[in-house]
């Protein structure tokens, strides 16, 4: 199988001196859904970040299908087949779900008919949206608005999404969904990396585990190897 | 010698601005030229102001966008007091002080709830209400016909006002820098930087922010008492905006939250915009190219500069 | 007591006042929803799409409206280059936010320096106006309104509304909005923002330029006449809330209103201080507007 994203050596800090990620390396491999674990502060989300472009990395090199997009601009990422789902969730919130779903199509917007197309689509994947289409997308409840956010991600039919904590505040039976959503993805042959607070969870949809800590590498394998949760968590606790 | 650098370096009022100080005080025993002492009366009024700024804007974060009507306010103050029921102008400059420190005591209650560009806008538009009652009440201060204030000495030689402005000048380095040192200035910037993390950390901010707001308006008021009766007369334009802006420019280029910064700014400053009037427009143009230039390239300003080189000598 | 005639006229009087402070309040508000710049150089823009449209008519005697136009088309060129050679720069070496706003407002007070400065250099302090670009007058009900005024205030209308349309139905004005409402989000879907920050500044620009260019025969070209607008812009864009677009229009209502009546009533020097007061109560009871911002987060900051 061939790696669809490689991270090597990868050093960055949001200040000149201090650095949150101190050589780390990644491999993603195509239709998996890989998973960054480690306790709060390792630099789960710093490293997401410096894949699609939002952070500029110090040193090393990251390759997403063999060419380099170390340092890339975040528009052009996207148009690489990449995208960012961070944490918090970034709806234009003054705007109707339509909206937002149009906008997610940006680097598509020339062509109006494949918009349309991949909102239907999106409808289909989640009825409840065509129903609220005309809605302000500040107005949804929390669970919608994660939809909303899933659906903009995929007007580009992205190769790979980078997923932040996509459950963080959604109530369980809505973070259930959520993973179903996930592996349905993965299903349809896109590439998943997932950093996720609900390690059992990560754990049991995911194909590989990466564990972090304090910036650096720490142990990785296939979820087989990280069948026994508590063995794994023990020492962040 | 290295004894004694290091003995200046960890005193809290060691710094160029009071080299720049003490070597003022022995000028006018030199220099008897009254242009030079003039320019360099300018450059002392213009950078205690900007002192005061700073001790607002670089402390607690706030930018008095008014803050040349607290100025005009203190000058016309000590003006009227003196024309009309004739204070002399060695009281009258107390009153100005007075008077400006309890406007800015209420404007600072004003912008209380407010941040950021928000407090300036506040600041700046009871600047200018304060800048329209002066223009409009022509009755009282005949507006911008000027109004004439009798001056403190009675002779051409610039030397005395040279002196008078000085003391003012040390008195406000002083005191800023003491404030600034203290556990009072620490409130201050804790304020400045998170005013909710501050809040937590039990330091009230409403007291804080107006007492800074005061004691920044009293040295802005005493000063226009200062210039009120060096320069003779007074119109409405001692508080207008484009004040404002040089004092505050002087304040960032110098280096906000050093206090020291824009006093030697201005010592740079003033003289090289006065030796470039022959110029007319190109020098504003310059003076605007200086501006964003310094905010682009190095927004820490002539005391972001001092403290990379000294770090430097020492290493 | 104000006779119906002369009511009239005062109402018509603050009609074209306030569609003057629509167009340059809007571009005040929009540089400051997407870029969180505040903006101290606006009236400078205004005041050079003023001297252009007195140069192209005046002094190359084309119609007025290809006057206009190319004062919009200069003045957004010049705003394209502004933004580009100040506040890209800036925007690459600032990490911190919270100084973001402050830093940058310092950066347009030199600006407004340089262009009042540059303008005065090249075409000295002289008031250079024109009688009308258009002649004639009407009379209705008793009043005579200038043909010239109502072209101008119509002018206004038409650019504003283009301009709302252009910002809630095109897919570049969504994107433009989506920038303000959320900048992450902007970048999540693949947003430039560097070329969105360009394009906004330009529009801003513009509009300041149509707004001097268009009612140049009631404000003569001068280096400083940008100040007035300036703080009738901001008075109308704290009134309805910073960054909130939607609503200028009202708000520039109700500040010509104010002024036209308080100058009518009380003399022209008193008139701002009513609308001071105005503000100022509004930024005390609500701060953040009449009709609230819509710019994410700007409050902290």
């Amino acid at each position: 199988m061939i790696d669809l994203l490689k991270v090597e050596d990868l050093v960055v800090g949001y200040y000149e001196d201090i650095n949150i990620l101190q050589g780390v390396n990644l491999e993603a491999e195509k239709q998996d859904i890989t998973a960054v674990l480690g306790p709060n502060g390792v630099g789960k989300s710093t490293l997401l970040k410096s894949i699609c472009g939002f952070l500029t990395p110090n040193s090393g090199s990251i390759s997403f299908k063999g060419d380099s997009i170390s340092g890339i601009e975040p528009h052009k990422a996207i148009s690489k087949g990449l995208v960012y789902l961070p944490q918090e969730l970034t709806l234009f919130h003054r705007m109707t779900v339509r909206e937002n779903l149009q906008l997610g199509g940006w680097t598509i917007r020339g062509d109006k008919e494949l918009i349309e197309k991949r909102i239907e689509e999106n409808f289909e994947r989640f009825p409840i949206l065509r129903e609220k289409a005309g809605q302000h997308s500040g107005n949804l409840s929390g669970g919608q608005q994660r939809m909303v956010d899933l659906g903009r991600a995929l007007m580009s039919n992205p190769e790979m999404l980078l997923v932040d904590e996509p459950t963080a505040g959604l109530a369980p039976n809505l973070a259930g969904e959520m993973y179903d959503r996930l592996i349905s993805l993965s299903d349809e042959g896109r590439t998943i990396l997932l950093v996720d607070q609900n390690i059992r969870k990560a754990i049991e949809i995911s194909d590989y585990i990466y564990a972090l800590e304090l910036g650096k590498n720490k142990t990785q394998g296939p979820r087989e190897e990280f069948a026994d949760v508590k063995e794994v968590i023990k020492d962040w606790l | 010698m290295t004894k004694y650098l290091e003995q200046f370096k960890s005193s809290k009022f060691a710094n160029p601005g009071l080299i720049l100080l003490f070597i003022l005080a022995f000028v006018p025993l030199f220099i008897s030229d009254q242009f030079i002492l003039q320019l360099l009366i300018s450059a002392l009024l213009f950078g205690t102001l900007a002192m005061a700024f700073d001790f607002t804007v670089g402390f607690i974060n706030v930018v008095n966008f008014g803050f040349a009507a607290f100025w005009g306010a203190g000058g016309y103050t000590s003006a009227l007091l003196a024309s009309k029921l004739g204070v002399s102008p060695w009281i009258g400059i107390f009153a100005g002080l007075f008077f400006s420190a309890v406007l800015g005591f209420l404007v600072g209650l004003l912008t209380l709830r407010l941040h950021g560009i928000f407090a300036a806008v506040m600041a700046w538009f009871t600047g200018l209400g304060l800048m329209s009652i002066v223009t409009n009440w022509t009755s009282f201060t005949r507006g911008p016909l000027g109004l004439m204030s009798p001056m403190f000495f009675d002779t051409m030689d610039r030397g005395p006002y040279f002196y008078v402005v000085l003391v003012m000048a040390i008195f406000s380095f002083f005191a800023l820098l003491a404030i600034a040192n203290s556990r009072i200035g620490l409130f201050f910037k804790a304020i400045g930087q998170d005013e909710e993390a501050a809040k937590a950390s039990g330091v009230n901010p409403t007291w804080y922010r107006v007492l800074n707001f005061t004691i920044s308006t009293a040295i802005a008021g005493l000063l226009g008492g200062f210039y009120a009766h060096y320069i003779g007369i007074l119109t409405p334009d001692v508080m207008k905006t484009s004040q404002t802006i040089e004092i505050m420019a002087l304040a960032y280029v110098g280096g906000r939250g050093s206090i020291w910064g824009p006093l030697v700014a201005a010592f740079f400053f003033i003289p090289v915009l006065t030796y470039l009037q022959p110029l007319m427009e190109i020098r504003l143009i310059i003076y605007g190219l200086v501006l964003i230039g310094v905010m682009i390239f190095y927004p820490g300003g002539i005391s972001a500069l001092y403290r990379n080189l000294w770090d430097r000598v020492k290493a | 007591m104000i006779s119906g005639q002369s009511l009239a006229s005062l109402l018509l009087a603050a009609i074209v006042r306030a569609g003057l402070y629509t167009l340059t309040a809007t571009g005040l508000s929009l540089i400051f929803g997407v870029m969180n710049v505040p903006n101290f150089a606006h009236g400078e823009l205004y005041m050079i799409g003023a001297y252009i449209a007195v140069f192209s008519f005046a002094g190359l005697n084309l119609p007025p409206l290809v006057a206009i136009l190319l004062a919009a088309i200069l003045g957004f060129i010049l705003g394209a280059i502004i933004e580009k050679s100040f506040f890209y720069p800036l925007r690459q070496r600032s990490k911190r936010r919270k100084i973001w706003i402050m830093n940058t407002f310092l950066v347009t007070v030199g600006l407004s320096l340089l262009l009042k400065n540059l303008i005065q250099a090249i075409a000295g302090t002289k008031y250079r106006g024109i009688d009308s670009y258009w002649q004639g007058g009407l009379k209705v009900a008793g009043i005579s309104i200038s043909v010239d005024r109502l072209v101008g205030v119509a002018i206004a209308a038409v650019v504003v509304l283009a301009f709302w349309l252009f910002l809630q139905k095109t897919t570049i004005g969504k994107a433009i909005r989506a920038t303000a409402q959320d900048e992450t989000g902007a970048k999540v879907v693949g947003i430039d923002l560097n070329n969105i920050h360009t394009l906004t500044f330009a529009l801003s620009a513009m509009l300041a330029s149509i707004a001097g260019a268009s009612l140049l025969s009631l404000n003569p070209a001068y280096p400083t006449m940008g100040l007035m607008p300036l703080f009738s812009s901001w008075f109308v864009v704290i009134l309805v809330g910073l960054g909130n677009i939607a609503s200028i229009p009202v708000g520039a209502l109700i500040i010509s209103l104010i002024e036209t009546f308080a100058a009518y009533s009380v003399g022209s020097g008193w008139q701002r201080l009513f609308s001071l007061a105005l503000i100022i109560i509004i930024l005390l009871f609500k701060p953040r507007g009449l009709f609230g911002s819509d710019v994410k987060g700007v409050w902290e900051r």
